[in-house]
């Protein structure tokens, strides 16, 4: 009784005894191994055994016994006799390796993950394909500019062929060791078993190396699965010999591809166990990585619909959309902005998904055409960014400004007042939008037919002349000199000048139909010396002088260059007091009362005993209005916090 | 000197030349090529055939076509490309070239002794 098999040998059914295809399997092998960077060879060989085969079984045999592949292996010769006549020669490793002319940079047509980058890039430099494999992996990890650099050397390298193919198959069976992940002793994927041939440890170390390394925040959970995806898994004879540091030829070949047979089914059973928990864990990583890509595909998937919305003005972008259009009146540069930004948000995730696809699931969604699609959208972008960018700021490159100054003759006290931003004033509000973004560490408030900007600077500075002096500065960019003018007369801002008072709006305004084009404004105001200036709240809020926000009066002077208030409680009178009555008392506690204008102070002041900090709280009470500033002052830092009722 | 290796350089050339003066004939497919020069005794064994018909074809001098065969396997009938056809005329001049030179010169030495 002999076991017999089945096989397809080009196409063709044959019935074979276990012997003979023993003996076939070997044959086939050792082309393989010989031929592996041409299959067509190997193809063309086993039509033509197909057809010696099927000469001798005629039609009176059903069986190829050893004797048959005896026979037709000796027709055809082995690699020994081909290469006595020519083609590939007794010593090709060392003369064509030495020939330099084939070492070129070129993407490896074997041995490839994805597009055979790394492996030509280790060809080219001569070290192991897993050491530029880490390096692009680091890489990715960086801003994903792997990702980038493998697509454009995926485009832009050529593809070894012909010589230079043969050239890097040599040199790669010419190493004497190489990483591989051995299938055949795997616990998991083979990685720790592969690790161990090739720095000649026993294997056991390895794990243990892993298996510590997981509780330090699980790098070795994330190392293994790295090289688990970037070593390759020994499979043909030669892998296994390079992963072992044997002698890459002919015989050895033949000497493994023989233990294997035998090996591989006393093997089986003895693997079966480790193989499950292999398999487990990959499906594990595998669900997780689908669900990474499943990730990926809905941020392009989010993306996409997000940027369709921006493009066509859909839904609640409202604002930001009027503000774009307020602000950049080239339709092509806004249209050349948008398709930018989304071509180079795009197209990195797209790649970056196709890889994990790829890589997780073997099926092959990229190649050479979608890497350079890929990379070609991504270069679209940057293109339509660079456009955008250059025509944009060549039309704000110059900037002008224009300068308005108004004498005022205020014999008497001057009263300053002014006008806030036009927050929560419904009139101006469409309140199914928020409308308020801050630009440039400005105030942008959107109405219905106008735009409202902060004020830049507002100051008080005292005067050389006797008169009181308004300077309003305007400043615009335009793309020259005339059209920058042009922006600046755009600006609509008035101060109001009646006798004594001046008010100052803390904003000034653009039409909608107008253009925003960084038009800025600052007011100065120069005051004599001496001169009574009455300064009310909503000056004081937007002035540039942080000293006078935390001051309570409203009377101010000029005295040698600095605004002095008049009726404030002075900070040095205040600490005495303070310090005096701490003497007796930690608490301290002072009711004012003015009925005439309706108006009532409390004034608590504690500290905490040791005098290391005290707290102002002020409540002040006027026309049902209810205003309570708190301070604290520890050391030399004071916090404080006023409270509007 | 590597006689071994010279007469491997001289035989491959050699090898090149007669595959394709067969094919250009007209089309063949392998079994024949091998019959041919298994009969001039350019053959010892077939497998050297498959490199060379290989490396001619990805060198573009032969093309092929497949062919339905009633028993075995679909074949491939090879023929000459128009680079082909070219290099053979080329490989042909300088064959008859190098016989006579070759011819003439071994003549005398072979007279001498």
């Amino acid at each position: 009784m002999e076991k017999v098999f089945q096989i397809h040998l080009a196409g063709v059914l044959f019935t074979i005894e276990e012997q003979a295809y023993l003996k076939l399997k070997t044959y086939l092998d050792s082309m393989h191994a010989h031929f592996n960077n041409n299959a067509e060879v190997v193809q063309d060989i086993e039509g033509r055994m197909a057809e010696l085969f099927a000469q001798k079984l005629g039609s009176n045999r059903t069986t190829l016994f050893t004797k048959d592949v005896d026979e037709v292996t000796q027709t055809l010769g082995n690699i020994e006799q081909m290469d006595e006549h020519g083609e590939t020669h007794a010593k090709p490793l060392e003369s064509k390796i030495q020939n330099p002319a084939h070492r070129k940079l070129r993407r490896s047509p074997s041995d490839q993950n994805l597009g055979g980058v790394c492996s030509g890039i280790a060809s080219f430099f001569d070290v192991d394909p897993v050491m530029v494999r880490v390096f692009f992996v680091i890489m990715m990890v960086l801003y994903g500019s792997g990702v980038l650099l493998y697509l454009v050397l995926w485009v832009i390298l050529p593809e070894a062929k012909g010589e230079e193919a043969e050239y890097m198959r040599l040199q790669r069976l010419n190493k004497t060791k190489r990483l591989f992940r051995d299938a055949e002793s795997r616990m998991i994927g083979g990685v720790s078993a592969g690790l161990a041939s090739y720095f000649g440890i026993d294997r056991t170390w390895i794990r243990l190396g892993f298996v510590v390394s997981v509780f330090l925040f699980g790098t070795g959970f994330w190392l293994y699965i790295i090289l688990w995806i970037i070593v390759p898994k020994a499979v043909s004879a030669s892998d296994k010999l390079l992963m072992r540091g044997e002698t890459v030829d002919i015989r050895n070949i033949e000497k493994e591809v023989m233990q294997n047979q035998g090996s591989n089914k006393m093997n089986n059973f003895a693997q079966h166990g480790s193989n499950v928990l292999g398999k487990i864990i990959k499906g594990a990583i595998k669900l997780f990585g689908g669900f990474f890509a499943l990730v990926l595909f809905c941020m392009v998937i989010g993306i996409s619909v997000a940027m369709i919305a921006v493009f066509f003005n859909l839904g609640q972008t409202h604002f930001i959309n009027e503000l774009i259009a307020f602000t950049v009146k080239d339709v092509s540069v806004i249209y050349a902005a948008k398709i930018g930004v989304l071509l180079t948000i795009i197209a990195p995730v797209i790649g970056l998904l196709l890889i994990v696809v790829k890589g997780l699931f073997k099926i092959k969604l990229i190649n050479r055409t979608w890497a350079f699609t890929i990379l070609g959208f991504f270069l679209i972008g940057v293109g339509c960014l660079t456009y955008a960018g250059v025509t944009f700021g060549a039309s704000v490159s110059k900037k002008e400004s224009s300068l308005m100054v108004n004498r005022i003759a205020a014999p008497d006290t001057l009263y300053l007042e002014g006008i806030e931003m036009p927050f929560n004033n419904e009139e101006n509000n469409d309140l199914e939008n928020d409308m308020e973004m801050v630009f440039q560490d400005k105030g942008i408030l959107m109405g219905k037919d106008q735009f409202y900007l902060e004020v830049d600077n507002i100051k008080i500075k005292q005067g050389k002349s006797d008169s009181v002096t308004l300077k309003v500065v305007s400043r615009a960019n335009g793309s020259n000199q005339l059209d920058a003018k042009n922006k600046i007369d755009m600006i609509i801002y008035a101060t109001k000048i009646d006798g004594n008072k001046i008010t100052i709006p803390s904003y000034f305004s653009l039409n909608k139909d107008q253009q925003f084009s960084w038009q800025e404004v600052d007011v100065i105001l120069y005051v004599p010396e001496k001169k009574m200036i009455n300064i009310d709240m909503n000056v004081k809020d937007i002035l540039d002088d942080a000293n006078m926000n935390e001051a309570d009066g409203d009377f101010y002077q000029f005295v040698n260059g600095e605004l002095i208030c008049m009726n404030c409680l002075a900070q040095d009178d205040k600490l005495s007091d303070e310090e005096e009555s701490m003497e007796e008392e930690t608490n301290f506690d002072l009711n004012v009362k003015d009925g005439e204008n309706n108006l009532n102070m409390e004034i608590k002041i504690s500290d905490d005993g040791n005098g290391n900090s005290i707290k102002t709280k002020k409540v002040i009470k006027k026309d049902g209005k209810e205003i309570t500033i708190e301070e604290t002052k520890s050391g030399n830092t004071t916090i404080k916090k006023i409270t509007e009722k | 000197m590597d006689i071994e290796n010279s007469k491997a350089q001289m035989k491959k050339g050699i090898l090149e030349y007669c595959i394709l003066s067969i094919i250009s004939r007209g089309e063949a497919y392998a079994s024949d090529i091998i019959d041919e020069m298994k009969e001039a005794k350019l053959l010892v064994v077939e497998g050297t055939l498959y490199p060379l018909l290989s490396r001619l074809k990805n060198d573009n001098l032969l093309s092929y076509n497949w062919v339905e065969s009633k028993s075995g396997p679909p074949r491939k009938y090879y023929q000459l490309t128009e680079e082909g056809k070219l290099v053979m005329t080329e490989l042909e001049a300088t064959w008859n070239e190098l016989a006579e030179a070759v011819n003439h010169t071994t003549k005398k030495t072979i007279n001498q002794q």
